[in-house]
């Protein structure tokens, strides 16, 4: 008897036991977020430092962290919603998740292609979806736009992973919002036809392969390849050093990508926060000079204040101009482009 | 008042599955309904086929593997048999999302062992041909090497308790010994190879990770990607219930299989003398037993262990805290889930067929991805929120995770129990009972003592298999907890091996300490 009720009364006191510290503590935060704790860490506590605000963290991927705010509704201790992407960032705001937000700071800081008209959601990291080529085998001369990829030229030789990830999703949304929906699959099909073995791996693991020879050009986001030239994974730097870094559509026709494509991310406030002030305090600072410069320096993402100049590496990649107009238009289009991949046999 | 309680969990259990069948109910919306044609079109028929063809492949890889090795380190006597037979359980403390990462790295074109084939030769790309791990077939192996063990386990439990009569009549009777494993040792240990192997598909089906990382397009990824990509929760749930059918039929097969019979095992001699093997096959028999030992766990720590000495310090004080939350969810969740599987054990013996089906039904969240459990509960957390305006949540706190465990693991904790149960001969309760001992008495007085290895096999693996789950802790946990499983992720999901290695090395390890324990604890049945 003795041994059954210990074990149920234990159960039961774990079961019971509520660990929400969002409901004590008034100078909390409590952040959904998409980005990797190691990314925005040192934003987080500088925050911390300068205000005396706490900052909890969650992560997960955007749609599940959407998920779980529509579940727990007006009674969840969320404040701010963290994406890595702008079609999540549009999604919860449709859905009616996040607050308007009217701040001058922030309108300042954040150019008005990167935000929400209405302050719902404003970028503070751009990474660019470039090309990646093997420099023994390409020459940058033979490279030009997106567009190009699909060119029966490349056959066997591009390397992207699996469309089941918000970056290539967008990157064909973008694509729709261009120049629409049936040269998208075109393209789409011609670049499927063109990879070099079926989608697997991360973007890192496409910038090694090309290193290595596997296929001569690869489709992947600008800051794992500045992270691979600072890894102290001797292995991974040295894969870098053999790959150059493309920024197509610099000059792009009409009906093609206006620049390299562009994945933002970014925060919003949650409709629903009982910290609403600290909220946008938070969202302010990480638009600031000073918080920009961590995002510029601690995974070299392109800040989004003008006024920040990006890191050393990414410097060294030289100027370039980027699709903003696509940004907001191509969010509309996401659900779309996972039909196209699916009729294309991207897998 | 077990009955009530038995079929509380259940009901609870089976939360999930009636979320996805009522996707069946619901008259979708136009939008819906075009992504419902749009998947049945180009998803549904290849990403179905794979995922039996994937299962079925598994399974055959656990069969052969598993009972080989059981019948070998039982019956026969081989150079390292002591050391292998243990060593051959510990492939389940690697989790098979390491498994794949590892071999997808070390056999890639960018890979060490192709690299350095292709420097010795001079080959370019397509001189050569070399086996694909990001692939099927590379998916069959992975999750074949990390389930294998649930089949060896119970494969070599009811080897080693077969009576040693049945060998002495059988030769006497003028069989070979091959004929004595096919037609004596193997039918009568086949209801515990089967449950063995039923665990195996189920967790086949419900995996995501690892067909993520490989690439093999199968129903759990064509889930998640139509609840997460396109937004369609009605539409994925439909989906998962492919899933749920799958699963059904195999719990089905599983109770066909031993369906009239009744196994009852504790009696007879113990086993006579292993059969020493002459040198040559002694060494034979010892390469196969490594070979999964050497692949499923040596090859991926040694890989870890590299990986993570590229790093110049390792972060101990993150590793210490996200063991000490890993070891609390397993604790917390392997006492949980056991005492829900003994309430249903104990039910399906004194009730027979009724129980039998609820408990099924129960076991199948364990065919479900940890992920559509745990979405499930987010969505029915929104509904009752909507209907009673309760301001408590569920997510976010400790209950939430520990009911996810629940439904996501109650199967293997309960089959533990159960074939611990078939070898409780029913004289017993009968026994017991003449001598005027009540239900609770029983239970409490003769069969958990009696159970006690089966009670501690199923809290072990209910332990381990929470320190390796993701997907339902990572969307209902509280912010303030960060398990070891979680911080892989964290880095291995961001292409980051060298900070993953600590935290996965750490994880293996004390997995270890658990899977030797549950070793241990069925050598001394």
């Amino acid at each position: 008897m003795l041994r059954f009720s210990r074990l149920t009364m234990a159960a039961c006191v774990l079961a019971l036991l509520p660990v929400s510290p969002a409901f004590s503590a008034e100078q909390t935060l409590t952040i959904y977020t998409s980005r990797k704790e190691e990314l925005i860490k040192p934003q987080l506590e500088a925050f911390t430092k300068k205000t005396g605000i706490k900052v909890n963290m969650l992560y997960d991927e955007a749609p599940k962290l959407i998920a779980r705010l529509e579940s727990e509704g007006k009674d969840s201790p969320a404040d701010v919603l963290m994406p890595a992407d702008v079609a999540s960032m549009v999604l919860a705001a449709d859905k009616g998740l996040l607050a308007a937000v009217d701040s001058t700071a922030l309108t300042a800081a954040v150019p008005a292609a990167l935000r929400d008209e209405k302050g719902r959601w404003f970028g503070l990291g751009q990474r660019l979806r470039v090309v990646f080529y093997n420099k023994e085998k390409v020459k940058p001369s033979e490279l030009s736009t997106y567009e190009d990829l699909a060119d029966p030229k490349w056959k066997g030789q591009i390397l992207v992973r699996s469309s089941s990830h918000p970056y290539n999703l967008s990157l064909i949304a973008a694509m729709i919002a261009t120049s629409g929906a049936e040269k998208a699959e075109s393209w789409t099909k011609g670049v499927t036809s063109n990879l070099a073995r079926t989608p697997q791996g991360g973007d890192v693991d496409q910038i090694r392969a090309v290193a290595a020879g596997e296929a001569k050009l690869a489709i992947a986001n600008s800051y794992y390849y500045a992270r691979m030239l600072n890894s102290p994974h001797p292995e991974m730097k040295a894969a870098a050093q053999k790959v150059g870094i493309f920024f197509p559509n610099q000059k792009a026709a009409e009906g093609q990508l206006q620049g390299a494509h562009l994945n933002l991310s970014g925060a919003g406030v949650v409709a629903g926060s009982r910290h609403q002030a600290q909220a946008v305090q938070f969202i302010e600072y990480l638009a600031s000079e000073e918080g920009q410069r961590l995002y510029a320096d601690s995974n070299f993402e392109y800040p989004v204040n003008p006024k920040v100049a990006p890191s050393e590496t990414l410097k060294q990649f030289g100027a370039y101009r980027a699709d903003e107009a696509a940004v907001k238009t191509m969010a509309v289009h996401v659900q779309e482009a996972i039909r196209i991949t699916d009729r294309a046999g991207w897998k | 008042m077990d009955r009530l309680l038995a079929f509380g969990i259940a009901t609870l259990c089976l939360l999930p599955v009636v979320l996805v069948l009522s996707a069946w109910g619901i008259s979708l919306p136009a939008a819906s309904q075009e992504s419902w044609q749009h998947v049945r079109a180009s998803l549904l028929l290849g990403d179905a086929a794979t995922t039996l063809l994937l299962a079925l492949m598994v399974a055959c890889f656990a069969a052969v593997v598993g009972v080989s090795t059981a019948w070998f380190v039982t019956r026969c006597e081989f150079p390292g048999r002591r050391l292998l037979s243990w060593l051959l359980v510990m492939p389940l403390a690697m989790p098979a999302y390491i498994l794949a990462i590892t071999y997808g790295s070390l056999f890639e074109f960018a890979g060490p062992l192709q690299t350095m084939l292709r420097e010795l030769t001079g080959w370019q790309r397509d001189d050569y041909w070399f086996p694909a791990v990001r692939s099927l077939g590379g998916a069959v192996v992975m999750l074949g090497l990390a389930t294998t063990p649930y089949v060896y386990l119970l494969a070599r439990l009811a080897f080693a308790s077969q009576p040693a009569e049945w060998a002495d009549v059988a030769l006497s009777l003028g069989k070979t010994r091959r004929q004595l494993f096919w037609q004596v040792a193997l039918p009568a240990a086949r209801p515990f190879i089967v449950i063995g192997l039923a665990l195996v598909v189920m967790e086949t089906i419900a995996d995501l990770g690892t067909v993520q990382i490989l690439g093999v397009p199968t129903l759990a990824t064509a889930i998640y990607r139509t609840w997460f990509f396109m937004n369609e929760p009605y539409v994925a749930a439909r989906i998962a219930s492919l899933l749920l059918i799958l699963a059904a039929l195999i719990l089905w097969l599983e109770q066909l299989s031993r369906r009239g019979a009744a196994y009852h095992l504790l009696r007879g001699r113990p086993q006579r003398a292993r059969r020493a093997l002459k040198p040559i096959k002694g060494l034979g028999v010892s390469l196969w037993c490594a070979l999964p030992v050497m692949a499923g766990f040596v090859v991926p720590c040694l890989w870890l262990a590299r990986m993570a000495s590229f790093q110049s310090q390792l972060p101990y004080p993150a590793m210490m805290a996200a063991l000490a939350d890993s070891l609390t969810l397993a604790a917390g969740a392997a006492m949980l889930v056991v005492a829900a599987a003994l309430v249903l054990a104990l039910a399906e013996r004194q009730h027979g067929s009724w129980s039998r089906a609820a408990n099924m039904a129960a076991s199948l969240g364990y065919a479900m991805p940890g992920v559509v459990i745990a979405v499930g509960l987010l969505i029915w957390q929104g509904l009752v929120k909507d209907i009673t305006a309760t301001p408590l949540l569920l997510t976010g706190t400790i209950a939430g995770l520990l009911l996810a465990y629940l439904i996501r693991f109650l199967a293997p904790a309960y089959s533990a129990i159960h074939s611990g149960y078939l070898r409780v001969p029913a004289e017993v309760d009968r026994a017991a009972v003449s001598l005027g001992t009540g239900r609770l008495a029983l239970l409490l007085r003769v069969h958990v003592p009696m159970l006690r290895a089966p009670l501690a096999t199923s809290a072990l693996i209910v332990a381990i298999d929470v320190f390796k789950e993701l997907p339902a802790t990572l969307i209902l946990r509280p912010f303030d907890i960060n398990t070891l499983a979680l911080s892989v992720l964290e880095f291995a999901g961001d292409d980051r091996p060298v900070e993953a290695a600590p935290f996965a090395l750490l994880l293996v390890g004390v997995a270890s300490v658990a899977v030797a324990a549950l070793h241990k604890l069925q050598r001394n049945y």
